[in-house]
């Protein structure tokens, strides 16, 4: 028996303007309604960030949290969450990056760090327990991420060090750079890497060596025994250990919704050379994250013999597919050059294919072609680089499309491209990508998996969608906040069962579910607050206007009246009015009262 | 009966630490585990190790203290917390190890090598990959 809470209780304030790194205590009445990871991070920011600031100026805040979890064997929890003002959207970003930062950080005493200001020059935060230093990263500026991350491991503990670090394209300031953690994971959406650039930030790393404690270890680790064999090791979960992302792209090429050549079609003729199958017959092992039994990292190597832990399905998809690209080696080349330079490959393979869809339907000529690898494998490395055209595929597809005449054809809502599943094949989960706080995100609510893969409810109707979706939403922000990763299908009982245990607070379902509406209220509030309304809550023009060319969900599209009501019937449920604001009421309702003064007049 | 290694299983997720140092001292606290998961996740590689109690078992004669001991060959070593004293910081019998397998705790000034949990090890129970299981 032990006493006390999983919380560490601290949280590390850095001032990268003045240098001056102070610790502070968390607020534990915080801790209590939101939790951890982004209930935690989204609340803090709330209060740190003012209106309307430029997210690469010495004034943006990023703000980097453990879940509430993070340090314990309870499966997926050592995910690290990043929350700033993204430069790509102008909304809330809260992006996450697996591995075992958390833990560590955990393990050094703190749960959390705020970054504010602009460093003169080149720095790295480097939290060794409770000694934490901004150090000179001048031998690091410049570097790739992979040769960043052997110099710190190498000037600090070499096997006990995680690092959160940015590459060229981080620096160099793309709107869709990433951060890299453990060489092949990212915090990817969103352009952090760009806010850590901004900041001269070029890494954070830490080192651990303290404990995570639990109130009642016994009972901790019995209850979570039975949720171990019952809900983690399951069925439900274990395709992540068997094929890890990998099998996905079998399934939405079958359904129709892969995006293909720039998401004009739904099925990729070359599909074999990216299938599950060759994926499977490339595979060298098992890499899992921190405290992770599912082990969904697939460690595969190319026939010109480049190894990394994937690719993962939405690579596979907006990088290969998208891209026109068959060859595995290919894609394992261009991946390797989004993890190691800095960007999202989800942005980085959007922007290429968009480049290419406006080459050959002659909207613009980038010298692009779909299929086409050197070229393919060049414009990855001159837009982390900014050269050439390059240059201009840095600032991102909606900038690209405005710039070039693309808008008609471009996918991406909010500033944010794409992910991997069409929602012209199911449309539910265009409203899913048109109501995320983050802008069109496939994490918020995966309805597309009643809709297709499972085919529980039919793709091409918005009928009981709205509800399915908000219900996720609440429910992935609650579940987040631990952090737990979206491959363990956990409930909202085992969530409540699991933060009553490690925190020390009794949790209930009903009260776990309600914390996930506070949640997405919260980033609804600061995107209103930023000037965001219902206009912003689009689907773009192609997926009304283009149907998708071959596939199962070929010629259908959802029309604008369709989905404007089902825009309606979401915002009704949610309690938010006809332009998507909160209402009061609704807010009074979740205990957040205190914003109501927020709330436009 | 000592722990057996299939590293090419190894996933690098760290659970074996969390259910040792939890078994040991109720707290999850990876440095002050008695097995170690060591993982270069540029190459992809993971792998884990922990005291098998080998055949010469240098640190035994390493240990100034005449701390550790054993009952036979192949058990599980015995570290006496009343003689170990961490070697003032610099213990002895860690480098002495050729597996690298004796790991310490700052904390304690104690040296760690895997006692078995009494023959039923909470480090497999938690190795879903099953790269740990116990010998025969």
């Amino acid at each position: 028996m032990t006493t006390g809470t999983c919380y560490a209780g601290k949280l590390l304030r850095v001032d990268l303007t003045t240098g001056q790194i102070t610790a502070e205590p968390l607020k534990m009445a915080w801790a209590r309604d939101f939790v951890g990871g982004k209930g935690l991070a989204f609340r803090y920011l709330l209060s740190e960030l003012g209106p309307g600031v430029e997210p690469l100026s010495p004034e943006n805040v990023v703000l980097i949290f453990a879940g509430a979890l993070a340090g314990t064997p309870v499966a997926t929890t050592a995910r690290t969450v990043l929350c700033t003002r993204s430069p790509l959207t102008g909304t809330i970003l809260d992006s996450y990056v697996g591995g075992g930062f958390a833990a560590n950080l955990r393990y050094a005493g703190w749960d959390g760090i705020i970054i504010t200001g602009q460093s003169p020059r080149p720095v790295y935060l480097f939290i060794n327990d409770d000694q934490v230093e901004l150090r000179d990263a001048a031998p690091l500026w410049g570097l790739p991420i992979w040769d960043a991350e052997n110099w710190l491991e190498e000037h600090h503990a070499p096997g006990r060090l995680t690092t959160l670090t940015i590459g060229p394209a981080g620096e160099n300031l793309v709107p869709f750079a990433c951060i890299t953690s453990e060489a092949y994971r990212q915090a990817g959406r969103g352009g952090m890497g760009a806010v850590f650039g901004s900041k001269h930030l070029k890494a954070i790393a830490v080192r651990g060596t303290g404990a995570v404690r639990v109130p009642d270890m016994a009972a901790f680790m019995q209850t979570y025994r039975t949720i171990l064999s019952e809900h983690v090791l399951s069925d439900a979960n274990l395709w992540a250990w068997d094929t890890g992302t990998q099998a996905i792209s079998d399934g939405t090429n079958a359904k129709g919704i892969l995006p293909t050549r720039g998401f004009t079609q739904g099925e990729f003729d070359g599909h074999p050379g990216i299938s599950l199958e060759t994926m499977r017959a490339a595979r060298v092992r098992n890499r899992a994250c921190t405290a992770c039994p599912l082990a969904c990292g697939k460690v595969t190597q190319s026939v010109r013999g480049e190894r990394m832990e994937g690719p993962e399905y939405e690579t596979i998809a907006l990088c290969g597919s998208n891209c026109g690209i068959g060859e595995l080696a290919d894609l394992i080349a261009f991946n390797r050059y989004c993890d190691n330079l800095g960007l999202d490959s989800i942005s980085a393979g959007n922007v290429v294919g968009l480049a290419m869809t406006m080459t050959e339907e002659g909207i613009h000529d980038f010298g692009l072609h779909y299929g086409d690898g050197p070229a393919y494998l060049q414009i990855v490395q001159d837009i982390a680089y900014r050269r050439g055209i390059g240059d201009d595929l840095a600032h991102g597809a909606r900038w690209l499309a405005q710039k070039y005449g693309g808008e008609h054809v471009v996918l991406e809502i909010k500033g944010l491209e794409f992910p991997g599943y069409d929602p012209r094949g199911g449309f539910g989960m265009g409203l899913a990508y048109a109501t995320s706080e983050r802008g069109a995100c496939h994490l918020r609510s995966f309805v597309i998996a009643v809709e297709t893969l499972f085919d529980t409810m039919h793709p091409d109707s918005f009928e009981g969608k709205p509800a399915l979706v908000i219900n996720d939403q609440n429910l992935n922000s609650v579940k987040w906040s631990g952090i737990f990763c979206d491959f363990w299908a956990i409930n909202a009982e085992d969530i409540a069962t699991l933060y009553t245990l490690g925190t020390g607070q009794p949790y209930t379902p009903e009260e776990v579910m309600r914390i996930g509406e506070r949640i997405w209220n919260l980033g609804r509030l600061f995107n209103i607050r930023e000037g965001f309304r219902r206009a912003d809550d689009y689907l773009p023009p192609a997926i009304f206007d283009r149907p998708l060319r071959n596939g199962a969900a070929a010629g259908i599209t959802p029309t604008r009246e369709q989905y404007q009501a089902a825009l309606d019937e979401y915002y009704a449920i949610r309690g938010w009015d006809h332009d998507g604001i909160p209402t009061p009421e609704r807010l009074h309702e979740l205990g957040l009262d205190e914003f109501i003064p927020w709330l436009p007049h | 009966m000592p722990l057996i290694f299939k590293n090419k299983l190894c996933t690098g997720c760290h659970l074996c630490e969390l259910a040792c140092s939890a078994a040991h001292y109720q707290e999850f606290a990876p440095t002050r585990a008695r097995i170690r998961a060591t993982v270069h996740a540029q190459q992809g590689e993971s792998s884990v190790m922990a005291c098998f109690s080998c055949p010469q078992a240098p640190c035994i004669t390493a240990c100034p203290q005449q701390a550790i001991s054993r009952t036979a060959p192949r058990q599980p070593l015995f570290i006496d917390p009343a003689k170990c004293d961490g070697c003032g910081g610099q213990p002895a019998c860690v480098p002495a190890c050729p597996y690298g397998a004796m790991y310490f705790d700052v904390q304690t000034n104690y040296a760690l090598a895997c006692d078995m949990c009494g023959g039923d090890p909470e480090c497999v129970k938690f190795c879903h990959p099953q790269a740990l299981s116990v010998g025969k």
